[in-house]
């Protein structure tokens, strides 16, 4: 299928379902999410109906806290992450000059599994919602406290959203540090293409420690483990696991719209942004320091003073970056002629609402007014003047400037302001009298105390008026999507590349590719045969141009096998145990989705899918490492966190257990030295593998790689005998919190080993074909990085548990 | 990279793994114990990652990503285990 120069047309399914093209992708992303807006925008008008009057029934408790959850889950993952990236998919790309992603197979596949999680989501909604919140707070996210399916697919619905998040990050990165157009210096891109560089690397680090927690949740809540149950980890553990990826995600949310408005403003004031290398500088120490804050949502769990005073400090130091990107957006507005068309509107309004939210932020990262404040509505008001004022609002002023670029045409500019006008006043009415009611408890049905019950009346108003707004988004888009007068490649006369080619791009973006100057200035020689505008007939490449494949099967079927295969497995734990026969079924689910996976990634590896890596490409700082070298290292980063959250949480009960088993009890030295130099060894006969394959012996490859593998199943056999014997001593799963840490560090390794054997089988298999040899020596290579990498995790491994 | 160095390394994996088990029989201070043992194995991981994983040869760049993620996850540890008072002795 990817040998086809055509790609469907884009009235045709097929299209949808298997392109890998970055625009058609992105466009998905953008209908996807907005159908999550307006789903959890409806659950939060249920939420403001049941506030509106003292004493309402409208809602039962229980139904008023699903809705919440599940609301609040939805905006800050499901959507606003997902919008931002539907802009990231379209526009930063064409920023760049380059012709898709680095990986657009894997970005296919980031949309689809983003998808399934979304129907895994709604699956668990309907079967029995989660309803602690979206922090999930430990220990009412446990079996005790939540007994219901629903959190479980929750949970699997959150760990398929991970996934997605993580290699989309991988994908980005990538992308944007090796594949600008030549002569692009990092601080020529544009403001967009920067604030998705940084929500990207704060994504790589933050969300593998919610994927350890998730990962901890679901084989507390599966297999009986006690990482929440037991008060050596319990709520505090959760605390820090969750809100260390918390924080930087709060930021993760926020700062694509921030480079949003920054690509706004100056085409709407004709003039360049004020202090633009300082917002720069401000968004990365931002970004740095938002991974040293997160305790100051924990000031009342009454843990050590020290810290709250570290936390304070640091909580002062992170907000000192977005003053400087205030003011200079604030100096870029003043004494400007900026042209009040819709996208410049939702620009400016947002930077006011972020204003209001980020000063009284201020006041609840002091430790003495935060005990007044936790709990809320105060920090309801607050984060929703910050994540939808300044997020969602800028967001959708950047639906508006870039709608003419996807679609040819221009949206009605009169119903664009109406839309504005209503939204700003909606907005503010809806949230506003939360603050003047920061004495109301957050999270409750409903309130007795007549005091509130004007103030919340005024905001279920605004709601209405806010979420009603949001309709003339849709009718504006709609209709102009097809009726819109003609935009031209540039309508806004802009400055960045995305304007430099036809509205909407051809399928490889530039005839030619583009070429920085040293002055910033943009060469495209062959522009001009473009300069009609209108949408290209044919997506066949111009003569010259290095073929690229459009379309590939695999990202959805791989997707949907992993839906089925977490959903089998998480619905298999809990079936009640009379209900024998529906737990064969969802066995057989999870079996089936396996086995068909195992095909499908085959398949995927030997696709012929053409991805031309181009030399001239600007790639500093990783010009002389191949694209596909730099993923899979960007990859290993985020593994690190992954352990690094396994370990910590080992170490943090550890320090919680009174009595921890001396050496050489349970945990006999010698299984642990066995299995040690067994890893070892086999990352000698690894990296001998690619000797081999480098000089192009066959035989020699064969050899070592087949040695590795054995000593891979060798490892496993002796951890399986090993813990079987410890089962027989009643050492298990649920037996303590220590022995919950040591299966689940130790298993979440042997996972990884056991997909180094996936790969090991698949590569060998290609080497007796005689693939993989000499110039193509990468594959054994990079299986390599990973195999050593879940070595050196093991080096930390043995002796933490087995020495110590 | 030769295979005399690729086996000099793997000989000193395996002669600082049989270190490991030799020390922790000797009677030391706990935290000279924790120390030596947790010092040995970073030198054998920086010794797989600089030299089986080649990134001594990579930019400078890939280490920074790797450093990254090690001092993310070396912040989160210290402050988790500061905040239930874990380290006041050390
Ligand atoms: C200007 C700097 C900021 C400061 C000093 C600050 C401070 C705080 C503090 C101390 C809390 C905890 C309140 C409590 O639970 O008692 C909080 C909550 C929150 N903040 Fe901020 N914040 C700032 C900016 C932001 C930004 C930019 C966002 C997102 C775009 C954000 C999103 C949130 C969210 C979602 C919560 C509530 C979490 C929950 O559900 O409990 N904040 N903020
Ligand atoms: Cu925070």
């Amino acid at each position: 299928m990817s040998e086809d120069h055509q790609i469907p047309p884009t009235s045709s399914i097929s299209r949808w379902l298997f392109t890998t093209n970055h625009k058609d992708v992105g466009i998905l992303y953008l209908v996807t999410s907005l159908y999550f807006l307006f789903l959890s925008g409806t659950l939060a008008l249920l939420l403001r109906t049941q506030l509106a009057v003292p004493n309402n029934t409208f809602l039962s408790s229980a139904a008023y806290n699903q809705a919440f959850t599940t609301h609040g889950l939805i905006m800050v993952l499901w959507f606003l992450s997902p919008f931002a990236f539907s802009f990231a998919n379209y526009i930063v790309p064409l920023q760049i000059g380059a012709r898709d992603l680095a990986f657009p197979r894997i970005n296919a596949l980031s949309y689809w599994l983003y998808l399934f999680s979304g129907i895994m989501l709604l699956v668990s909604f309907f079967v029995g919602p989660a309803d602690g919140g979206w922090t999930v707070y430990a220990p009412l996210n446990t079996a005790r406290y939540s007994p219901n399916i629903g959190l479980n697919l929750t949970a699997g619905a959150l760990v398929l959203f991970i996934v997605s998040i993580t290699i989309s990050s991988v994908n980005f990165i990538t992308t944007i540090l090796k594949m600008r157009a030549p002569g692009m210096k990092l601080m020529q891109m544009p403001m967009f293409t920067w604030s998705i560089l940084i929500t990207v690397f704060m994504m790589l680090y933050a969300f593998p420690s919610f994927l350890a927690g998730v990962s901890m949740l679901m084989v507390d809540r599966t297999l009986g483990t006690m990482y929440f149950s037991a008060p050596e980890g319990g709520s505090l553990l959760w605390d820090h696991v969750f809100w260390f990826f918390g924080h930087p995600e709060v930021y993760i949310v926020l700062f694509p719209a921030i480079g949003a408005v920054g690509d706004m403003i100056p085409s709407f004031t004709r003039r360049p942004l004020y202090g633009r290398k300082y917002i720069i500088l401000g968004l990365i120490i931002a970004a740095v320091v938002s991974f040293m804050v997160w305790g100051h949502h924990m000031f009342v769990t009454g843990y050590d003073p020290l810290v709250a005073k570290i936390f304070t400090l640091t909580t002062i130091a992170v907000s000192l970056p977005f003053d400087v990107i205030v003011v200079a957006f604030i100096e870029s507005l003043v004494r400007a002629k900026i042209k009040l068309k819709t996208p410049a509107l939702f620009a400016l309004g947002s930077i006011m609402l972020f204003i209001i939210g980020g000063v009284t932020g201020v006041f609840l990262g002091s430790v003495a007014i935060d005990h007044h404040l936790r709990g809320t509505y105060w920090v309801v008001a607050h984060f929703h003047y910050v994540m939808v004022g300044g997020g969602a609002v800028a967001l959708i002023g950047a639906l508006y400037y870039w709608f003419p670029k996807i679609t040819g045409r221009m949206y009605k500019e009169s119903l664009g302001k109406l839309h504005f006008a209503l939204s700003f006043i909606g907005f503010n009415l809806l949230y506003f009298p939360m603050f003047i009611n920061y004495d109301m408890p957050r999270r409750v049905v409903t309130y007795a105390e007549q005091a509130w019950a004007f103030n919340n009346f005024l905001a279920t108003i605004g709601a209405f008026v806010f979420g009603l707004a949001q309709l003339l988004l849709l009718y504006n888009l709609f209709t102009s999507m097809r009726s819109g007068a003609p935009a031209g490649s540039n309508p806004w006369n802009a400055f960045t590349l995305e304007w430099a080619t036809t509205s909407p791009p051809p399928d490889y973006n530039f005839e030619e590719t583009p070429r920085v100057n040293s002055d910033g200035t943009v060469s495209l020689p062959k522009l001009t045969s473009f300069a009609n505008g209108g949408t290209p007939s044919g997506y066949s490449a111009p003569h010259g141009l290095p073929h690229q494949s459009h379309l590939s099967p695999f990202p959805i079927i791989l997707s949907a096998l992993a839906f089925f295969a977490l959903f089998g497995i998480v619905s298999l734990t809990f079936i009640p145990s009379a209900s024998f026969s529906a737990g064969i079924v969802y066995l057989w689910i999870f079996f089936a989705a396996l086995i068909m996976g195992g095909f499908a990634i085959y398949g995927f590896a030997r696709e012929k899918f053409v991805a031309p890596e181009d030399e001239t490409l600007e790639g500093w700082p990783f010009k002389n490492i191949g694209r596909m070298k730099m993923g899979i290292w960007t990859f290993m980063a985020s593994e690190v966190i992954f352990f690094g959250v396994f370990i910590g949480a080992f170490l943090f009960i550890r320090a919680g257990t009174a009595e921890w088993p001396a050496i050489d009890t349970i945990f006999k030295i010698q299984h642990g030295a066995i299995n040690t130099f067994i890893l070892l060894t086999s990352s000698f006969t690894a990296v001998m593998a690619v000797v081999f394959s480098k000089k192009s012996s066959k035989g020699g490859v064969a050899a070592s790689l087949a040695l590795t593998l054995f000593l891979a199943l060798w490892f496993l056999y002796n951890k399986a005998t090993e813990w079987q014997e410890l089962f027989h001593e009643g050492f298990t799963l649920s037996a303590s919190p220590i022995s919950s840490t040591y299966y689940i560090t130790t298993g979440a390794h042997g996972a990884h080993v056991l997909g180094g054997i996936v790969a090991l089988a698949v590569i060998i298999g290609g080497v007796l074909k005689g693939r993989y040899l000499g110039h193509d020596h990468g594959t054994v290579e990079y299986f390599g990085i990973y195999w050593h990498f879940v070595d050196i995790v093991w080096i930390f491994l043995f002796p933490l548990f087995y020495l110590l | 990279m030769s295979i005399k160095v690729y086996s000099s390394i793997f000989a000193v994996l395996i002669g600082s793994t049989a270190f490991e088990l030799a020390i922790i029989g000797q009677p030391l201070a706990r935290n000279v114990l924790v120390t030596s043992v947790m010092g040995l194995a970073g030198i054998k991981a920086l010794l797989v990652a600089l030299f089986f994983q080649h990134l001594k040869d990579e930019p400078r760049s890939v280490s920074s990503l790797l450093l990254l993620g090690l001092v993310a996850a070396f912040i989160l540890l210290t402050l988790s285990l500061l905040s239930i008072g874990a380290l006041h002795g050390v």
